[in-house]
């Protein structure tokens, strides 16, 4: 079968089988930041943005995308840019392996809060699973990316 | 492992429902976030319901109308559900994994398959909640969880909306778990309406059931004071003795019976909070 999305701002028609599911279609499109992590809905690092809300892209089947906007880390460089360079600053990029999804989730959570505590970001961000980094650096990070002090 | 060899997203509800008896090995999928963790499920056609309109909250006088498709995120960000159910959407649905799993699974999907780890059918069960079906019509959450599982043979039936009664009520949400966004050990809920309380164990792990002798003694027995220790001790006992715990790889079945006396002890503390 095949879907029509807009991927990254470009629209596409993927020919893809009923009971794939995103992450495997969307690297094999090219979206190498999309990462194949627990594969069991846990750890986050397969996180993208569909209609702009952050999903477990190992869970979602890409059957469902058709018709929908997709957003990999690929289509949020600049803003990947800034936030990258404020995790890196903090010492909280260490093996990076998870960095892209915690950046989509950290770009989705900006455009959906107005003004977070610490406590809200923490909770916003619990999805995404780190096994180096100890998380406070990367929530520095996120924290001066979100504007809060 | 799921294997799914066709797919089909019907426009119209009757459709999904013809299409979804043809064959046996037909499926109406909800949210489907928990295919991920199924094993050598093969599905003939998988019939998608999100082109149905199903996945809103409406407010009627008397109700809130919740679509079947509604996703878990909706849930617990929406402002008037939880304003008016004292925040138990959000207090029984932000610790279920992450952001991104609660942007996928539905509440038509929870309640429908009737898992016994669910955080949200233990909040269901303690405010005035029914379930419509598209042939069935309406039946309160409480009968439909009683019926037994439905045989792969049985007509496929479709939960079009879950509704809730609108009612002056305080409630409370409690759960344990091993570590933030894990599967809940043990959960439960207890609500009061007019002096009257609901109490509600989950994930015992069974699915959430009231416990029925604890309610009986509260509601009705006058000379039972929740507030003092004799009282609550009373309630209590009657939550661990009289419900079925069991054990998994989350919890054994005698922490799961000492914990629910905790939790349960915990909202009716809160209940009480204020009155």
């Amino acid at each position: 079968m095949k879907i029509k999305v807009t991927l990254n701002r470009e629209i596409k028609s993927i020919e893809i089988n009923p009971d794939d599911y995103l992450s495997e279609v969307l690297r094999d499109n090219g979206c190498k930041s999309v990462k194949r992590g627990c594969d069991k809905s846990t750890c986050g690092a397969c996180t993208v943005l569909v209609d702009d809300k952050p999903v477990l892209s190992c869970t979602y089947l890409a059957a469902r995308a058709e018709g929908k906007s997709i957003t990999t880390l690929e289509g949020e460089q600049e803003e990947a840019m800034k936030l990258g360079q404020l995790i890196v600053a903090e010492g909280g990029d260490q093996c990076g392996y998870c960095t892209p999804s915690l950046a989509l989730t950290a770009i989705a959570m900006k455009r959906e809060l107005v003004n977070p505590t610490e406590e809200e970001i923490i909770h916003y961000i619990t999805g995404n699973l780190c096994r180096c980094s100890g998380y406070v650096a990367q929530l520095k990070g996120i924290k001066k990316y979100m504007g809060v002090e | 492992m799921i294997k799914i060899k066709n797919w089909v997203s019907p426009k119209t509800i009757e459709e999904a429902y013809q299409i979804a008896n043809e064959k046996i090995n037909n499926r109406i999928l909800g949210g489907g976030a928990f295919l991920r963790l199924a094993h050598d499920l093969t599905i003939d056609t998988a019939v998608d319901l999100s082109l149905l309109e199903l996945d809103e909250i409406c407010e009627t006088e008397q109700h809130f109308e919740i679509g079947a498709m509604t996703t878990l995120r909706q849930l617990e960000t929406n402002k008037s559900l939880n304003d008016a159910f004292e925040n138990i959407f959000r207090k029984s649905l932000e610790n279920i994994v992450g952001v991104q799993l609660r942007n996928i699974a539905t509440i038509g999907g929870t309640v429908f398959a009737k898992y016994g780890f669910s955080d949200l059918i233990t909040a269901l069960m303690v405010l005035e909640t029914s379930l419509v079906f598209y042939k069935k019509g309406e039946i309160a959450l409480s009968e439909y969880l009683k019926t037994p599982r439905a045989h792969k043979r049985d007509a496929k039936d479709i939960l079009i909306k879950i509704k809730i009664m609108k009612q002056p009520i305080k409630c409370s949400f409690q759960m344990l778990r091993n570590s933030s966004s894990d599967f809940a050990i043990i959960n439960a809920a207890v609500s009061k309406v007019d002096g009257r309380y609901k109490i509600v164990v989950g994930a015992r792990p069974g699915v959430s059931n009231f416990a029925l002798e604890a309610m009986s003694i509260i509601n009705d027995k006058k000379e039972v004071n929740p507030e003092n220790i004799e009282g609550q001790e009373l309630i209590l006992s009657a939550v661990s003795d009289n419900l079925i715990f069991g054990t998994n790889r989350f919890g054994s079945q005698s922490y799961r019976q000492a914990m629910s006396k905790v939790l349960v002890k915990r909202a009716i503390r809160e209940v009480n909070h204020e009155d």
